[in-house]
């Protein structure tokens, strides 16, 4: 299973991977980065369907936000859950995404217990 | 002078007086006075020429007896004929009783009437009014204008006394407008400042947090290793690295408090204002707080006195902060206490915590006095500002008593510090109640 994780901070990259290291030895478990909401599309458009099933993505970064990606996988892949990961855990942003379509919210700095449970439970599905 | 133009005469003089005191038809005073009669009335401006001068004046009188009445009585003093008996001076006192809603005024007035006689009706030529003071041998009315001139210096100063207060409170004000000007700004850069901060931190204490996990894990695959010199020597060296990790942790952990206390600071009003039971949030933060204390590491014994006003129920109030206020007086008051119970080591000091409520008319007020060390006069008008604080090390942001004295202005209210050295410190929150419905 592929999760695409969307975040403008590389070292996101190096700290997943070491906090799942152990996850993604013992199950199909890939996960995939995006350093901006072109990137995140651009990965999404090269298979047909997209080989994600679930994104997690901060809100605030350069260029496309967080809850504009949000808005445009909901638009064109339906099928795919997105979660938001975000420093700003204010009413506004949690209700703009929870209407937008978001799957879950999850505040920085992130709670990887939940965050491994939010995975585990969609790999056990 | 036969009976007829003398009555004619008492009449004219008569109901010339009378019209002065309204009580004649102010539009037929013509039928009284020639045209280009000329008199003086009773004040500086009472300098009048023709019938039309006369009836502003009286028109003035008018409008100024509004609810008073008017009493009069005539005594006439002197009475004088030329020879053809076509001229009248006719002098009287006249003891005007002006009664109002507060009181009655007595009013002496004094008249010289000049009339003179046409054909067949008499007309006042001239007439002269004036108000006799009361001042015995003063002929020149020293000592009044003495009394007057010393009441004028008195109102002055007493003017004088309320401009220079009211301008030092317009000081104050605008020294207060320019510290909130700064503070706001201040609170926009820490915004700013806190959010740029707070990712790399995250990354601080994820990674080190990461670390110590890793090296847990190599622990585990050292035990697999035949123990040797150099093995011993790795375990020592993980373990240095891993206690050094856990000091990035517990720093980068005490960082990102103070950025979370920053963005608190600096938020702008979240959480909603909203009828609220006051005495039991109060009691429950109290004891979240007591309790957290004991949890702390500087627990000590306190006696909470709570002496709550039964009579509020709802009041509307944003509670999330509200509690947040509680907590950090009652934070605050803990470490004030433990702070003079290390100092004083005196066994029967008894550290208490008192907590008052009332609402009455005037609004909301609510106490929090501790008897600790209380705050000495040199720091007692810093203990609001951002960023100050008494606690060493890393005990203390210096935004708990910024923050709640923010939260207490953002319920228009007040915050008032009372406090002796050695004794107590007693914060006084009151929040008027703008329009009585709010604290229903």
């Amino acid at each position: 299973m592929k999760i695409l994780i969307v975040d403008d901070e590389k070292d996101v990259e190096m700290l997943f991977r070491q906090k799942f290291r152990k996850e993604l030895k013992m199950y199909d478990l890939e996960l995939v980065f995006a350093f901006s909401g072109d990137d995140a599309l651009e990965i999404l458009g090269s298979s047909n369907p997209p080989e994600i099933m679930y994104i997690f993505s901060d809100i605030n970064m350069p260029g496309m936000t967080g809850l504009e990606l949000l808005e445009n996988v909901k638009d064109r892949y339906p099928q795919i859950a997105v979660s938001m990961i975000s420093a700003y855990g204010d009413s506004d942003n949690f209700n703009r995404a929870m209407n937008s379509g978001a799957k879950g919210f999850f505040t920085k700095p992130i709670d990887f217990e939940s965050l491994k449970k939010e995975i585990l439970d969609l790999i056990q599905k | 002078m036969n009976s007829k133009k003398k009555e004619l005469l008492d009449e004219t003089h008569k109901n010339f007086l009378s019209s002065m005191l309204l009580e004649f038809p102010q539009e037929r005073i013509g039928e009284l006075v020639v045209k280009d009669v000329m008199g003086y009335g009773t004040t500086i401006d009472e300098k009048m020429f023709g019938v039309k001068a006369l009836q502003s004046i009286i028109q003035r009188q008018i409008d100024q007896s509004t609810d008073l009445q008017l009493d009069h009585e005539v005594k006439e003093v002197y009475r004088r004929y030329n020879e053809t008996e076509n001229i009248a001076v006719i002098v009287g006192e006249v003891n005007i009783i002006l009664k109002s809603h507060d009181g009655d005024n007595e009013l002496k007035i004094r008249v010289s009437t000049v009339l003179e006689y046409f054909d067949t009706n008499w007309k006042v030529i001239h007439w002269h009014a004036s108000v006799a003071t009361d001042s015995e041998n003063d002929t020149w009315h020293l000592q009044e204008w003495k009394k007057k001139q010393a009441e004028l210096e008195r109102l002055v100063a007493e003017k004088t006394k309320e401009l220079n207060q009211s301008l030092e409170e317009l000081k104050a004000a605008q020294d207060q407008l320019i510290q909130q000007e700064k503070l706001a700004s201040l609170g926009q850069l820490t915004a700013g400042i806190a959010h740029e901060i707070k990712n790399p931190l995250n990354f601080v204490n994820n990674f080190s947090d990461l670390s110590i996990e890793l090296l847990d894990e190599a622990f585990v695959e050292l035990e697999s290793i035949d123990d040797s010199d150099a093995k011993e020597e790795i375990i020592d060296l993980l373990n240095d690295v891993k206690a050094n990790l856990e000091k990035i942790n517990q720093h980068g952990t005490r960082a990102d408090g103070v950025v979370k206390s920053m963005l608190l600071h600096s938020r702008g009003g979240s959480g909603t204002v909203e009828p609220t039971s006051l005495n039991p949030l109060i009691k429950e933060y109290v004891n979240l707080a007591f309790h957290g204390m004991r949890a702390s590491k500087s627990p000590i014994n306190v006696k909470i006195d709570l002496d709550l006003d039964e009579s509020i129920d709802k009041i509307s109030i944003n509670s999330e902060d509200f509690s947040r206020l509680v907590l950090n007086f009652c934070k605050n008051a803990f470490d004030a206490m433990h702070e003079k119970i290390i100092k004083l080591n005196d066994k029967d000091y008894l550290p208490t915590l008192k907590i008052t409520s009332r609402l009455d008319e005037n609004g909301l007020f609510v106490a929090f006095e501790d008897n600790g060390p209380g705050i000495p006069d040199d720091i007692k008008n810093k203990i609001l500002l951002p960023f100050f604080t008494t606690k060493k090390g890393t005990d203390g942001t210096g935004l708990g008593l910024s923050l709640t004295n923010d939260i207490v202005k953002a319920h228009g209210g007040t915050l008032n510090i009372l406090t002796e050295v050695d004794k107590f410190t007693r914060f006084e929150v009151r929040i008027p109640s703008n329009n009585k419905t709010s604290y229903v």
